[in-house]
């Protein structure tokens, strides 16, 4: 193909794109400075589109919103001509709404609710908003969730029924689990315009007169006015770099197209060459330059927010970046493995050459160089291996699934690649060591005394090593692979396309042993960081959380609002902060409570908190009654190591005390954070182990040398205590051991810390087991 | 008589084996000697300064300044300044999906990402404290994100670790 494509096309090309970029590179100071000039017209069109898109979207859920009421008018109405009772709650009633998230409710003239659909709303009583006629769009409020609304009357043989028909459109509220899934029309229109939005769905908000922003009225379907959207003016700053990254974007993929084709004029160029392993380094050198081309032109940038290039599955500070992702490691990987053919392919035309070697020295030297290549081969798959599992949250051997996700899909082909890169390029060492054999030596005495050789070196560069990164049976058995390879290809004198789905098999054999060994490994570590976990919690973050959530509830212009209204909802208003607060984030067993002036409650929510710990407020009344700021204390359980940490700030108008908020947490020593909680209230940050099953670990807790907590079916017995309590701690307070509990051996990670003044001792026992075949 | 050459000959060869040694050690200690006693004043010039150097070595490793350099990475938006005091023990939080303890690339590479996304207008700690065994410090790191200013509540604990601080947690918390 190259030959097809003369030098001076090749050349024509480069010297156009050439000229492009350059062109580019001169025009882009002069349209950002036409960019500025022109910014006040650009401003105000930019601010006409957003106005537009904003009211086409608004419009769009009031029109879907009363579509959907005049289709379950209908449906009633088609029930009462059908005789059937149109709010008896038979299976077709409550099939009535079934498009959307819609909700809906039946009230009777008296207000008198009298059916309801799937998802109910929990102000119900209050959803009606009289101001607005029958027929018009509204927003309403349940405290939690915000709502466009409308409703309707209709005449039935019942009387007159009112149907109330809610959209929500944006949750108050924030659960960070796989169960919450977010809405947020704000945030929606945050992202889509780039600029911050904030809705208010009063029907009383006004404009805005920050000059920064620029509002718009909501209007209903009858031109009223519902709320009022602000955004924050387009940044002119934001708009330049804008277009500034679309330079530099087209300038980029020119500077890749003439790399790419200067490795065309190259890859020309050196046939020229005699000598193969001069070919071959500029070619080395070549793709190392494109990949760092790559890395600085940012190219995995423009694949932002795809999982691939999220550094939570894969990120390794080697080379500089070059494999800082998922992404990242596979573009290394291809470029790696281009390298790594045409070194197989030079290779094997040199093995195919006549010339021999007959020379001791020569073999001498050759092997002094490609030995060792091989060994450190073989040695950075391990360590990329151990990388790949270690530096990643993925975890390979956890589920037995056997679809796995699509990024653990492409990270194990990732992976195989790399596999089936390692064993062609230790083959092709192998072929050349082979290949410069003295001939004096018989064929078959030569190959198998290479072999012995190699793998007596293999036992030799174990040993001097300080951490070798494979196991000796894996090395044995890599060495014995690529020599069955290497076989073949003597036999045969060149390599068939089955010998790459060898090499495929042999590979992926290769990197299922290491990903084992590792993933053993991993399990080890999982046991230190599931003590660690243990024992994070420290009174200083618990007064944090309280102090942060108590500034929030504070500060809430809704909360003070709400204080003054009759339909206060003080129950899901605790919910509300609890769910935004850094004490649903780390799932700390807190309780929040609403207290009217008289410090009486009036509304709360608990999570793995005992309500027996809550406190009579009033007895405090005096302290309260000059509180001026936010007041954090603790105080001690009684018969418990555990302490609670307690805080209370005023709710306050600017003329008087409106009423109290309270936040208790607990500094949990002793639970082992075993209390249940419902999953889709629980954070995933309060995992204890993501990489072994919680259950499958023993844990005992000690405090003064004292077991006081245990997470095992089996008693220890006094040996066994002994073994934990005087086991030899390194400078950090940590040990390992191993002990047999019921007569099964188990590793254990030992942990010891002063927390609370307790000296406490935590062992995290896991059965030792095997890699089963079936995970293979 | 054949066990007394026998002795012999053993002290002639250690004697072979350590006289070389021997004059080896004696020579370089005399040149060492030489050396030092004639640059005096430089030598306790640079005894001197390799002093200063440990004493600022270790009011570096005081708390305060710990988390002074934390503020500094924060408020710059570069991880590169916090680099040393992060390990695979320090426990990371942003998110539900970006919390636990990670390796110590991982980290890096997540900050890096953060400071890259979030960037920083304004950070300071309103809260630190030392007297505890575990020295903590919180505050409001404000960015602009996409030109979208807001801002995060950091807290950052750290631990006195066999002479030397290391971070222990570092929550950002929307």
């Amino acid at each position: 193909m190259l030959k097809l494509i003369s030098n001076k096309i090749l050349l024509s090309i480069i010297g156009v794109c050439s000229a492009l970029m350059i062109s580019i590179g001169i025009y882009e100071p002069i349209h950002i400075e036409n960019k500025k000039e022109s910014w006040g017209e650009e401003l105000n069109s930019k601010i006409e589109l957003i106005e537009q898109k904003v009211s086409e979207t608004l419009q769009q859920y009031q029109t879907n919103i009363l579509n959907e009421l005049a289709i379950i008018k209908s449906k009633i109405n088609k029930r009462v001509s059908n005789n059937k009772n149109p709010i008896s709650t038979d299976d077709s009633f409550l099939n009535i709404s079934t498009s959307g998230d819609y909700s809906f409710v039946i009230k009777e003239v008296d207000n008198k609710l009298q059916a309801w659909s799937y998802n109910p709303i929990t102000n119900a009583d209050h959803a009606i908003d009289d101001y607005h006629q029958p027929g018009q769009t509204y927003f309403t409020s349940s405290t939690l969730i915000q709502y466009l609304a409308v409703y309707d009357t209709l005449n039935t043989e019942l009387g007159d029924l009112t149907i109330v028909l809610f959209q929500p459109v944006e949750k108050n509220y924030k659960i960070e689990n796989r169960f919450y899934s977010p809405l947020n029309l704000s945030q929606q229109f945050s992202e889509q315009f780039d600029v911050e939005f904030e809705i208010n769905y009063s029907k009383n908000a006004r404009l805005t007169r920050d000059g920064r922003k620029h509002s718009i009225e909501i209007l209903n379907n009858n031109k009223n006015k519902i709320g009022v959207v602000t955004f924050n003016k387009p940044m002119r700053e934001i708009a330049l770099q804008d277009a500034s990254d679309t330079f530099e974007f087209f300038q980029s993929s020119l500077a890749f197209i003439i790399l790419l084709l200067v490795g065309f004029l190259i890859a020309k160029f050196i046939n020229e060459f005699r000598i193969k392993s001069i070919r071959f380094l500029v070619l080395l050198i070549y793709l190392i330059g494109v990949r760092y081309l790559l890395h600085y032109l940012n190219f995995a940038e423009y694949f932002e927010g795809w999982e691939i290039t999220n550094s939570k599955y894969f990120s390794s500070l080697f080379g500089g970046g070059i494999v800082s992702s998922p992404l990242d490691l596979f573009i290394t990987l291809a470029i790696l493995s281009i390298a790594i053919i045409l070194l197989f392919k030079y290779v094997l035309s040199y093995f195919k050459e006549k010339s021999s070697n007959d020379n001791w020295i020569k073999f001498f030297f050759i092997a002094l160089i490609f030995i060792p290549l091989y060994f450190l081969s073989i040695r950075s798959l391990g360590a990329s291996i151990k990388s790949i599992v270690f530096d990643s949250s993925l975890r390979y051997y956890k589920e037995d699934s056997l679809f796995p996700g699509s990024i653990e899909i492409f990270m194990l082909f990732t992976i195989l690649l790399l596999g089936i890169i390692i064993f062609i390029g230790t083959l092709s060492f192998l072929i050349i060591l082979y290949k410069n054999l003295p001939k004096r030596i018989n064929e078959v005495s030569g190959f198998f005394s290479l072999f012995i050789l190699t793998q007596v070196i293999g036992v030799i560069f174990d040993i001097v090593q300080k951490e070798p990164q494979t196991s000796p049976f894996f090395r044995i058995l890599f060495v014995f692979f690529s020599f069955i390879a290497l076989y073949l290809i003597v036999r045969e004198k060149r390599v068939k396309g089955f010998h790459f789905f060898g090499y495929a098999l042999i590979s992926s054999i290769m990197v299922i042993l290491l990903l084992g060994q590792f993933n053993s490994l991993i399990e080890k570590e999982s046991l230190r960081k599931s003590a660690y976990n243990l024992t994070r919690q420290n009174a200083e973050l618990l007064r944090f959380a309280v102090y942060e959530t108590l500034v929030e509830a504070i500060t809430d212009r809704e909360t003070v609002k709400s204080f003054t209204s009759e339909n206060i909802n003080a129950d899901a208003i605790a919910f509300k902060f609890w769910s935004n607060s850094v004490l649903q984030k780390e799932a700390l067993g807190s309780s929040i409570n609403l207290l009217d002036r008289d410090h009486n409650s009036i509304g709360s929510f608990n999570f793995r908190f005992n309500r027996d710990l809550d406190i009579d407020w009033d007895r405090y009344s005096s302290e309260l009654s000059d509180l001026e700021e936010i007041k954090i204390f603790e105080e001690s359980i009684v018969y418990s190591d555990n302490k609670i940490i307690r805080g209370i700030a005023t709710i306050e108008d600017v003329e008087e005390v409106l009423g109290y908020i309270t936040v208790n947490v607990l500094y949990d020593l002793t639970s082992l954070s075993i209390p249940s909680a419902p999953e889709f209230l629980s954070s995933d940050a309060g995992f204890i182990n993501d990489t072994i099953d919680f259950t499958k670990l023993k844990i005992f807790d000690f405090h003064n040398g004292t077991l006081i907590n245990s997470l095992s079916n089996f008693n220890l017995s006094e040996k066994e205590i002994i073994s934990i309590l005087d086991a030899d701690l390194n400078q950090y307070g940590e040990s390992w051991i191993n002990l047999s509990i019921n007569d099964e051996n188990h590793l254990v990670f030992i942990l010891k810390r002063d927390q609370n003044n307790i000296s406490r001792v935590l062992a995290v026992a896991f059965k030792r087991k095997r890699i089963k075949l079936g995970t293979i | 008589m054949e066990k007394k050459a026998s002795v012999k000959s053993i002290r002639q060869l250690m004697d072979a084996f350590l006289l070389p040694i021997n004059y080896f050690v004696n020579y370089t200690m005399r040149q060492m000697i030489q050396l030092i006693s004639k640059r005096i004043p430089i030598t306790l010039f640079l005894l001197l300064f390799a002093f200063l150097l440990n004493v600022q070595a270790q009011q570096n490793q005081n708390p305060e300044n710990i988390l002074i350099q934390i503020e500094d990475a924060f408020r710059l938006g570069d991880v590169n300044k916090i680099s040393d005091l992060i390990d695979s023990n320090t426990h990371f939080s942003f998110t539900s999906e970006l919390t636990g303890y990670f390796s110590y690339s991982q980290i890096i590479s997540l900050m890096g990402d953060y400071f890259k996304t979030y960037k920083p207008l304004k950070f300071r700690f309103s809260s630190r404290s030392f007297l505890t065994s575990m020295p903590f410090a919180w505050g409001e790191y404000v960015f602009l994100k996409r030109g979208i200013r807001g801002s995060h509540k950091i807290f950052i604990s750290i631990e006195n670790m066999n002479g030397e601080y290391r971070i222990t947690q570092i929550s950002i918390n929307p």
